[in-house]
């Protein structure tokens, strides 16, 4: 399988401001100076090679939106939120106007794991099929809603594909789009959902906005089965552990200490730290990386986890 | 103590709030090295104070404790 990430923000898209794109651009030729770039293709090995990731990318600002690519010509997706624009306008530019299904699971269905609905240009095109499976009462009323005055001017019937909402049931296997997904109710308002994706002996757990107590040893031991030698856990890390269990309890966010604690339990092969808090910028997200990943460092036994931090863009294959 | 996991900060963040409750503080010293990095990373040190030495802490928390320190 290839994970593919088109949104890897928390709560709100944000965009790179005009300042931070100045900060890059300064950081970038300090360090070229000097080393003769004069070709294109010399300044962009230096940029692929030598440049911080914080300084030649960016995380990006899109919202939750996973594609889990997994041979199949249905396209495979965790979430709707701003990320699935841009994955619904590279479907049509890639493989034309229309003959695509889509099967997403849906985690929940606050507005940043929605809003890019109302613009997957896909949904708008007959003879494609969009599949959205969710484990929430208000499952379709949520998309219908988001989809009608006064909040969007494009009412959700003027959508001529073929849309079907499926009810799931939390800790059933269902065999769908040929993988085995299995979801987990997680503790986040209104309750949220993990997937637990199977396939050919690759597992990858999609588990955001799930906020980790701890206060409880039998749920503690539950998603760590959950987790359980997953090839790749994609873990809700918004927060400092600190934050998660003061000033922002409650809130429904975990945190990177407590990702690779679990994943350590687990003896998962990969923890990537997804959902990142809104107001943190590249080099903020970079650090947290880094320490992310000396803390597996630190506390590893004879288990390695590998560390990611997500990033719109991003392809792991499994 | 040489390792603390989350749920051992958590323990410490509970039993922090209970002591400012009942109007008292509560800070930690002579952490070992990979926990001084444990409380960096999860931002602990921001929500708790820490002090390099046990004499560091009874001088920044309590004169009583410290006198009560040396002459022990």
């Amino acid at each position: 399988m290839l994970v593919r990430f088109w949104g890897t923000r928390g709560s709100i898209p944000v965009a790179m401001t005009s300042a931070e794109v100045k900060r890059k651009l300064v950081a970038a030729l300090v360090a070229a100076a000097g080393r003769g770039l004069d070709t294109p293709g010399k300044a962009r090995a230096f940029v692929e090679e030598e440049l911080a990731f914080s300084v030649s990318h960016t995380f990006g600002g899109n919202s939750s939106c996973v594609q889990i690519e997994t041979g199949g010509s249905d396209y495979v997706l965790c979430d709707l939120g701003s990320g699935a624009r841009v994955l619904g306008n590279d479907v049509l530019a890639t493989g034309g106007p229309n003959g695509h299904r889509f099967h997403v699971f849906m985690s929940h269905l606050h507005w940043d794991h929605i809003n890019g609905f109302p613009f997957f240009m896909p949904a708008y095109l007959s003879g494609n099929h969009v599949r959205i499976y969710g484990c929430h009462d208000a499952l379709e009323e949520a998309f219908r809603r988001q989809n009608a005055p006064p909040s969007f001017p494009v009412d959700f019937s003027r959508m001529d594909a073929r849309i079907e909402f499926i009810r799931l049931e939390p800790e059933h296997d269902y065999d769908i789009a040929g993988l085995r997904v299995r979801a987990k109710r997680q503790h986040h308002g209104g309750d949220s959902y993990g997937y637990r994706i199977e396939r050919a002996g690759e597992v990858v757990v999609y588990s955001t906005d799930s906020e980790h107590k701890q206060d409880d040893p039998k749920e503690v031991e539950a998603f760590v089965e959950f987790f359980r030698e997953a090839d790749l856990v994609i873990f809700d890390a918004q927060y400092s552990l600190a934050d998660a269990i003061s000033v922002k309890e409650d809130w429904g966010h975990s945190s990177n200490v407590v990702g690779v604690e679990m994943c350590q339990l687990a003896r998962a092969k990969r923890l990537c730290l997804y959902h990142h808090e809104p107001i943190f910028d590249d080099e903020r997200i970079a650090a947290l990386l880094a320490e992310t990943r000396r803390l597996e460092e630190i506390t590893r036994g004879d288990h390695r986890v590998e560390i990611h931090a997500a990033y719109d863009g991003l392809e792991l294959t499994l | 103590m040489e390792y603390i996991s989350s749920v051992g900060l958590r323990v410490l963040m509970l039993a922090s709030k209970q002591s400012k409750a009942q109007g008292c503080t509560l800070a930690v010293c002579g952490l070992q090295p990979v926990v001084r990095e444990i409380f960096t990373i999860s931002r602990f040190d921001l929500v708790l104070q820490v002090f390099p030495t046990l004499h560091e802490a009874l001088a920044a928390l309590s004169a009583e404790a410290l006198a009560a320190f040396g002459a022990a």
